[in-house]
C-alpha cells in the first residue's frame, strides 16, 4: 500500500508542472502590455518601462516563470487590479459558495442517479429500463446552462416557487433561504452528472450481477435485495466512484456558467468577472487554484480505490 | 504441373471463402446497425442539423441581422415562427444561421482533434520516450476544468470563432489522443506489424498506413462526443460572452440575449435550447451506437 501511495504522489509532480506551464503561457500569451494595461494608455513612456522592469517583464520568460512559481510556493498568487485584497483572501471568499454549490449538485445527483441505475439493472431491458435510457440520455445532452434557464423560466418566472437569482450565506440568512437560493442551480448543475452515473451504475452492476458469485448466491437462496446491496453493489462500486470522481471535475467546470446565470459569486462568476475586466492575474489564480484542487481531488479518488479494492493494489 | 493447378485452385476457393465471410460480416454489420434503432435516430438528427446549417439561407424567413423596432419582442406567430428579439430580429432566422455556426464549430473542432489526436496518441504509443512526455502534457491539459481552460485561452486570444475552434480543440484532443494511443499500444503488438517491421518498412508508413486504420473505429466513437462537447462548449462560451462575437448569430449568443429577457420572452430560450438540446442529443446517441456497433468487446 504504502508503495502505491508513493507511486501515485509522485506521480502528482509533472501533472503540476505541465498544467502551471500551460496556465503561465497562456497568460502571456495575451496580446497588450499589462504595464500599459496597469497604467493606462496616456500614461508616461519611462514610468511604463520602469514598471515593466519592477514587475520582471524584462526577463527572459522562463526566468518569469520560475520567479512566478517561487512566489507561488511563497503563497504569492499574484496581485488583482482592482482590489487591493490579497489573492489568497480573494480566492477564499469565493470558494465557500462554488463548493456548497458542487457539493450540493453531486448530493442531488448521486441520490437520484445511484438508485435509478440499480433499478435499470434490475429490470434489463423492460419499460422501466428504456426509460431511465431515455432520462440519462437526456440529462447528459442538457448542458446545464440550459436546464438553468429553462427552470427559471418555470420555477421561477411562472410558477413563483424558488427565487430567480441570487445567493444567500448561511452565516447570515440561516440555513432555509440558503437552500432555496441553492435548489434551482444545483439541479441545473447535477442533473447532467445525474445522467452519466446512472449509466456508469446501470453498466457496472450488470456486469457485477452477471457473474458466477452472484449466481451462486442465488443459488443457495439468498433473497434479491440483499444479493444487490449486499454482494453487488459492493463490487459495482469502484466504476461508480470513477465516475463521480470525473463527475465532480464537471461540475466544477459547469459551475462557471450556472454560477454567472444564478449570479452566485462563485469561482466561475470571479473569472467571468476577471475576464471582462482583463483582470488576467485573477484569471490565472483561478485557473490555477481550482486546477491544483481538481488534481487533488482526482488523486484522493485514486487512494481510495486503494482502499476499497485490494487487486488495485496488487497491480502495481 | 497437377501440383500448381490444384494450388490456384486451392487459391480460388480460399479466395472466395473470404469474400464470402467479408460479405457475411458487412451483412452481419448492417444487420446490427438495423437493429440499433437509437443510432439511425441519432444519425438522422445529425444530418438533419447538418442540412439546415447547409440550408439556412434559403430556409430562413428573414435576414437575421435585420431589425424591425416595431415588432420587437413579439411572441411566435406565422410571421416569426420564434417570435423576435428586444431589438426585432427574427428568431427563427437566427436560430437557423446560429446552427450554421455551431454544426461548423463543432465539426471543425471534431476534425482537427481527430487529426492531432491521432498523431500525438499514434506517435506516442510507438516511441517510449515521447510517450511519457507527451501523456504528462495531456494529463495536464485535462487536469483543468475544460470551461476554465476556455475561458483563460479565449480570455487570452480575444472573442472570435477562430479562437474559439482552437480553444476546444485544446480541449478535447488530449482525450482523442488517450484512446488512440491505448489501441494502437494494443494493434502494434500485433504479428502483421512485426512482419511489416522484418520487411523493413518505414515507420511513418507502419505507423500511418498500417495502425492508424485500425485505431480508428473508438477514436471516431470518442470524435463523435467531443463533437457534441464542441457544441455545448462553444454555446456556454458565447453564453457567457467570450464565444462567437455578437451580433453574429449562435445558439449561445440568442441565449444569451434571451437571459436578459428571459420573464417576457420565453421564446427566446425554449427554441434554441431545443436546437441545443436536438443536436447534442443527437450526436450523443449517434456516438452510443457507433460504439455498439465497432466495439469489438461487444462484437
Amino acid at each position: 500500500m504504502k508503495k502505491y501511495v508513493l507511486k501515485r504522489l509522485l506521480a502528482v509532480i509533472p501533472s503540476l508542472f505541465v498544467v502551471s506551464v500551460v496556465i503561465f503561457m497562456i497568460i502571456h500569451l495575451t496580446p497588450g502590455d499589462p504595464a500599459i494595461i496597469m497604467l493606462g494608455d496616456q500614461a508616461d513612456p519611462a514610468a511604463i518601462e520602469a514598471l515593466r522592469s519592477s514587475l520582471g517583464l524584462n526577463d527572459p520568460l522562463p526566468v518569469q516563470y520560475f520567479n512566478w512559481l517561487i512566489g507561488i510556493f511563497h503563497g504569492d498568487l499574484g496581485q488583482s487590479l482592482y482590489s487591493s485584497e490579497s489573492m489568497a483572501v480573494i480566492l477564499k471568499n469565493h470558494l465557500a459558495p462554488t463548493f456548497a454549490l458542487t457539493v450540493y449538485a453531486l448530493i442531488i445527483a448521486v441520490t437520484i442517479a445511484v438508485p435509478l441505475g440499480i433499478l435499470a439493472s434490475k429490470s434489463r431491458g423492460s419499460i422501466c429500463d428504456r426509460i431511465i435510457s431515455i432520462f440519462s440520455m437526456v440529462g447528459i445532452s442538457l448542458p446545464s446552462f440550459l436546464l438553468g434557464l429553462l427552470l427559471m423560466i418555470l420555477l421561477a418566472v411562472k410558477l413563483k416557487w424558488l427565487p430567480v437569482a441570487g445567493y444567500k450565506t448561511i452565516a447570515e440568512n440561516g440555513f432555509g433561504p440558503f437552500l432555496r437560493y441553492l435548489t434551482m442551480p444545483a439541479i441545473a448543475l447535477g442533473c447532467m452528472e445525474a445522467g452519466l452515473i446512472i449509466r456508469m451504475t446501470r453498466s457496472s452492476m450488470l456486469e457485477v450481477l452477471n457473474s458466477d458469485y452472484i449466481r451462486m448466491a442465488k443459488a443457495k437462496g439468498e433473497k434479491n435485495r440483499a444479493i444487490i446491496l449486499k454482494h453487488a453493489l459492493k463490487n459495482a462500486l469502484i466504476p461508480i466512484i470513477t465516475s463521480i470522481g470525473q463527475t465532480f471535475m464537471g461540475l466544477l467546470s459547469g459551475a462557471t456558467v450556472v454560477e454567472t446565470i444564478f449570479n452566485i459569486p462563485g469561482m466561475g462568476k470571479l473569472i467571468i468577472t476577471a475576464v471582462s475586466q482583463r483582470d488576467y492575474e485573477v484569471v490565472q489564480a483561478v485557473v490555477l487554484f481550482v486546477s491544483v484542487l481538481n488534481i487533488f481531488i482526482c488523486l484522493l479518488i485514486d487512494l481510495l480505490y486503494g482502499v476499497i479494492d485490494p487487486r488495485v493494489r496488487l497491480d502495481d | 504441373m497437377k501440383r500448381t493447378m490444384r494450388s490456384e485452385k486451392y487459391d480460388e476457393s480460399l479466395e472466395k471463402s473470404i469474400r464470402e465471410l467479408q460479405r457475411e460480416q458487412r451483412h452481419l454489420r448492417l444487420l446490427k446497425l438495423k437493429k440499433n434503432k437509437l443510432a439511425i435516430i441519432g444519425g438522422l438528427i445529425t444530418i438533419f442539423m447538418i442540412l439546415i446549417a447547409i440550408f439556412a439561407p434559403l430556409i430562413a424567413t428573414h435576414d437575421p441581422y435585420d431589425m424591425i423596432v416595431l415588432d420587437r419582442l413579439k411572441g411566435p406567430s406565422a410571421a416569426h415562427l420564434f417570435g423576435t428579439d428586444a431589438t426585432g430580429r427574427d428568431v427563427f432566422s437566427r436560430v437557423l444561421y446560429g446552427t450554421r455556426v455551431s454544426m461548423f464549430i463543432g465539426f471543425s473542432v471534431a476534425l482537427y482533434s481527430m487529426i492531432i489526436g491521432m498523431v500525438v496518441g499514434l506517435f506516442a504509443s510507438y516511441y517510449k520516450v515521447l510517450d511519457s512526455v507527451l501523456m504528462r502534457i495531456c494529463d495536464g491539459l485535462t487536469a483543468i476544468p475544460s470551461s476554465l481552460l476556455a475561458v483563460a485561452l479565449m480570455s487570452a486570444l480575444g472573442a472570435s470563432e477562430k479562437n474559439v475552434i482552437i480553444s476546444l480543440v485544446a480541449v478535447s484532443f488530449p482525450k482523442v489522443a488517450r484512446i488512440a494511443r491505448a489501441q494502437a499500444m494494443v494493434v502494434k503488438e500485433q504479428t502483421y506489424i512485426e512482419a511489416m517491421k522484418a520487411s523493413g518498412s518505414g515507420t511513418l508508413r507502419i505507423l500511418f498506413r498500417h495502425i492508424a486504420p485500425n485505431v480508428l473505429s473508438p477514436v471516431i466513437v470518442q470524435v463523435s462526443f467531443a463533437f457534441a462537447n464542441a457544441i455545448i462548449t462553444e454555446a456556454a462560451l458565447s453564453f457567457l460572452g467570450v464565444g462567437v462575437p455578437i451580433p453574429q448569430p449562435s445558439w449561445g449568443n440568442i441565449l444569451y440575449e434571451g437571459k436578459e429577457v428571459i420573464s417576457k420572452a420565453w421564446w427566446m430560450i425554449v427554441f434554441p435550447g431545443a436546437f441545443t438540446a436536438a443536436a447534442v442529443l443527437g450526436l450523443n446517441i449517434l456516438g452510443d451506437g457507433l460504439r455498439d456497433l465497432l466495439d469489438p468487446h461487444i462484437n
